[in-house]
C-alpha cells in the first residue's frame, strides 16, 4: 500500500523527469513523438492529481518551498501555544480548589488529543494535527508535573516513560516526526535514569554520568533495524538521535574523565574515549556510505571533525600563536576535503 | 489504525492519571504515619510566593543545617547505606573523590529534641562569652552587640528541625524513633564527601569520609486553596525565610502561624491545617 512518502518521492521523480526531458530536447539528444509525449503527460497528470487528492503532496517547486515554510510555522506555533498553556495554568491555578485543578489537568490532554483526530481528518498535510499533538504532549507533561506538586509526590523517572509513551503513540498514529523526537527524548531520559539507578545512585543524578546516555543512545540506534513499512523515515530518526546521544557523551567523557563510571585514572579514561570516538565516527561514516544513509554519514563526519578539533586544541592551543593554530586547522580542513574528493572520485570509478 | 492509536492514547492518559491518583489515595489512607505541628520557623512560605506568573502557594520544609556537618553521619553510617569506601584506595585520583554519586534514602528530622537543645546551648554559650572577648580586646563592643543580636534572633526564629539519622529502611527508622509528634521520616538525597584533614603529627593531609544530606525530596509542600487565607494576609516585611537564621531586622520578624503537617504511608506530606498565632514572641 502506497504511503505519503512514496507518493512524494514519485512526484519528485516526475518533476525531475520532465526537467531532464526538456534539457535533452533542447540539446537535441532526444525528442518524444507528440502522441508519446501526450500519453506520458496525461498519465503523469492523472497520477499527480490522485496523489494530491489522497495525500496533499507537493507537486511543484513552489509547493515545496511553501511546505517548508508551513512546517516551520507549525513548529513555532506549537511551541508558542505550549508555552501559553503552561503559563496560563500557572497564572490561575492558585485561585482554584484541588478538585478543579485535578479536573483541568486530566481533561486538557484528553480534549487536545481528541482534537488531533478532528484536525487530521480535515487536513491531510497534518500541519494542524502536528501542532495540536505538541500541545497535547505539553498538556500531559503539565498534567503529571503539577499533580506531583499538588500532592507532594516524591519525584521518580517513571514520568518520562509515561510522556514518551504518549508521544510515540501519537507519532505512530499520525506519522508525526516531531512527536517521535519528543518520544525518543523522554524514552532516552527514562533509560538513562534507570541505568543510573543500577549503580545505586538516585535517578535525578543520571546526568552526572554520560555513560548512561551511551547505553540509552545505543538502544535507540538499534531500534532503527525494526522495519517501518508505513513510516520509512522513522528508522533514520532513531539512528541519528541514538548516535547523537552517543557522540555527545563520548565528546564529554573524552574531555572530562572523572565523571565516568570506569575505575581508572582520568587521563586513561579520556584517552580511551578519544580513541573510541574516532573509531566510532569513522565506522559510522563508512556504514553510512555503504548503506546510503546520508544522515548518519553527515552526523558522523561532523563529530569526527569535532573530535579532531578538540584534540588539536588540546595539543596546540596553549603554545602555538593563535594565527598559526587557526591556519593549521584550515589547512587540515583543506587536506580532508582533498582526501574526501579523491574517495568520491574512486567511488565513481575515476570519473571527476 | 488511526482510530486504534487514538483510543490507545486516550486510555493511556486515563490509566496513568488513575495510577497516580491511586498512589495519592494510598499515601493518605489510614492513620497518617506521622502528624506534627510546625510553626512558620519550620514551614515558611517558599520562594516565588505570589509571583505574578504563578499563583500557586507552597511552604518550605525548613530544617536547620546549622554548620552543614553531622558527626553521626560518619564512615560507618555510609557503609550501612551501601556506599563503597574502596574508592579511597585510589590515592592518586583526588578529582574523583568529589564525584561520588548521591543515593536516595530516608532522613529522620527531629523537632524540638536533643539536637535543638544542643544548638540552643551553643548559642547561649557564645552569648555568655561575648563580654569576656570584649574585655580581652578580641572583639569590639559594637561587633559584640551585633553578634549577640544575631544569636538572640536565631534562638527566637531559627528552625527547631534537625536531621539526626538516615537509613534505607523507613520502617526500621520508625522503630528506632517511634514518637511521631517529634520525629519525621522523609525521603532525602545523600552523598559521600571527602574532606582532607591535616594530621598535625606528620603534617600530611588525610582523607576523611563523611556524609552530607543534599536535599529533602519533598521539601516544597503545596498549600491547598482553602488554607491560603492566613498566608495571604502576611506582610512581606514580617515574613520568615527558609535557611536564614539571622534577620537584619528592626524587630518586625515574628512567627505568624502554625501548620499541622501529615506524612502518609509513602512518607509524602500534606497540609492538614494552618492556624494563626498571635504575637507568640
Amino acid at each position: 500500500m502506497i504511503q505519503k512518502d512514496d507518493a512524494q518521492r514519485r512526484a519528485d521523480q516526475v518533476r525531475a523527469f520532465n526537467m531532464e526531458l526538456s534539457a535533452l530536447e533542447s540539446e537535441g539528444v532526444l525528442t518524444l513523438a507528440a502522441d508519446e509525449w501526450d500519453k506520458v503527460e496525461s498519465h503523469h497528470s492523472t497520477l499527480l492529481k490522485s496523489y494530491a487528492q489522497q495525500f496533499d503532496i507537493d507537486i511543484s517547486g513552489t509547493d515545496k518551498q511553501l511546505s517548508w515554510g508551513m512546517r516551520i510555522i507549525s513548529f513555532l506555533g506549537a511551541l508558542a501555544l505550549s508555552a501559553a498553556v503552561f503559563f496560563f495554568f500557572y497564572r490561575f491555578w492558585g485561585l482554584l480548589g484541588t478538585t478543579t485543578q485535578v479536573g483541568i489537568l486530566i481533561a486538557a490532554p484528553l480534549l487536545v488529543t481528541l482534537s488531533i483526530e478532528f484536525a487530521a481528518r480535515r487536513e491531510k498535510t497534518l500541519y494542524f494535527a502536528s501542532l495540536l499533538a505538541l500541545v497535547a504532549f505539553t498538556c500531559f507533561v503539565l498534567n503529571l508535573s503539577v499533580l506531583g506538586i499538588i500532592f507532594n509526590i516524591t519525584p521518580t523517572q517513571n514520568a518520562f516513560i509515561a510522556w514518551g509513551s504518549l508521544a510515540l503513540i501519537l507519532a505512530y498514529t499520525y506519522g508525526l516526526r516531531l512527536q517521535l523526537v519528543a518520544g525518543m527524548t523522554c524514552i532516552m531520559s527514562y533509560l538513562a535514569a534507570t541505568v543510573g539507578t543500577w549503580s545505586g545512585c538516585y535517578w535525578l543524578s543520571f546526568g552526572e554520568r554520560p555513560e548512561n546516555f551511551i547505553v540509552a543512545g545505543t538502544l535507540l540506534a538499534v531500534a532503527a533495524v525494526i522495519p517501518h513499512r508505513r513510516y520509512p523515515a522513522f528508522p533514520g530518526l532513531y539512528r541519528s538521535y541514538g548516535l547523537l546521544a552517543i557522540f555527545i557523551s563520548i565528546l564529554i567523557l573524552a574531555n572530562w574523565g572523572q565523571i565516568s563510571y570506569l575505575p581508572w585514572s582520568s587521563n586513561f579514561i579520556e584517552g580511551g574515549y578519544q580513541i573510541a570516538g574516532f573509531v566510532l565516527a569513522g565506522a559510522m561514516i563508512a556504514l553510512g556510505i555503504i548503506r546510503r544513509w546520508p544522515g548518519t554519514t553527515n552526523l558522523a563526519s561532523t563529530f569526527f571533525v569535532l573530535y579532531l578539533y578538540t584534540k588539536l586544541f588540546d595539543w596546540w592551543w596553549g603554545w602555538l600563536p593563535k594565527y598559526l593554530f587557526f591556519l593549521l586547522l584550515g589547512l587540515i580542513a583543506i587536506g580532508l576535503l582533498l582526501v574526501l574528493k579523491r574517495i568520491r572520485g574512486l567511488a565513481r570509478g575515476g570519473v571527476e | 489504525m488511526k482510530r486504534h492509536g487514538l483510543v490507545i492514547a486516550l486510555l493511556l492518559l486515563l490509566a496513568i492519571n488513575a495510577f497516580v491518583l491511586a498512589g495519592v489515595a494510598l499515601n493518605r489512607s489510614g492513620t497518617p504515619e506521622a502528624t506534627i505541628m510546625l510553626t512558620e520557623r519550620e514551614q515558611p512560605l517558599a520562594y516565588n510566593y505570589r509571583h505574578d506568573e504563578n499563583t500557586g502557594v507552597s511552604l518550605r520544609l525548613n530544617w536547620n543545617k546549622h554548620n552543614g556537618e553531622w558527626d553521626w553521619f560518619d564512615n560507618d553510617k555510609l557503609t550501612e547505606l551501601g556506599f563503597d569506601d574502596n574508592f579511597l584506595n585510589f590515592a592518586e585520583h583526588r578529582d574523583r573523590y568529589y564525584r561520588a554519586l548521591p543515593i536516595k534514602t530516608y532522613v529522620v528530622l527531629e523537632y524540638e529534641g536533643r539536637a535543638w537543645e544542643a544548638y540552643r546551648e551553643d548559642q547561649l554559650e557564645e552569648i555568655a562569652k561575648l563580654p569576656t572577648q570584649v574585655a580581652k580586646g578580641k572583639m569590639e563592643q559594637d561587633a559584640a552587640d551585633r553578634r549577640k543580636k544575631e544569636l538572640e534572633v536565631s534562638l527566637r526564629l531559627a528552625s527547631r528541625l534537625f536531621a539526626v539519622d538516615v537509613g534505607a529502611d523507613a520502617a526500621a527508622l520508625r522503630n528506632r524513633y517511634p514518637e511521631t509528634e517529634h520525629y519525621l521520616i522523609t525521603p532525602g538525597q545523600v552523598r559521600a564527601v571527602v574532606n582532607w584533614v591535616s594530621n598535625k603529627d606528620n603534617e600530611k593531609s588525610e582523607p576523611k569520609l563523611s556524609g552530607r544530606i543534599d536535599q529533602i525530596l519533598t521539601e516544597t509542600i503545596h498549600v491547598p486553596r482553602q488554607h491560603h487565607t492566613i498566608l495571604e494576609k502576611l506582610p512581606s516585611d514580617e515574613r520568615l525565610y527558609a535557611g536564614n537564621h539571622y534577620y537584619n531586622n528592626d524587630g518586625k520578624k515574628r512567627v505568624h502561624y502554625q501548620v499541622r503537617l501529615n506524612f502518609g504511608q509513602r512518607y509524602e506530606p500534606w497540609v492538614e491545617s494552618i492556624e494563626e498565632l498571635q504575637d507568640l514572641f
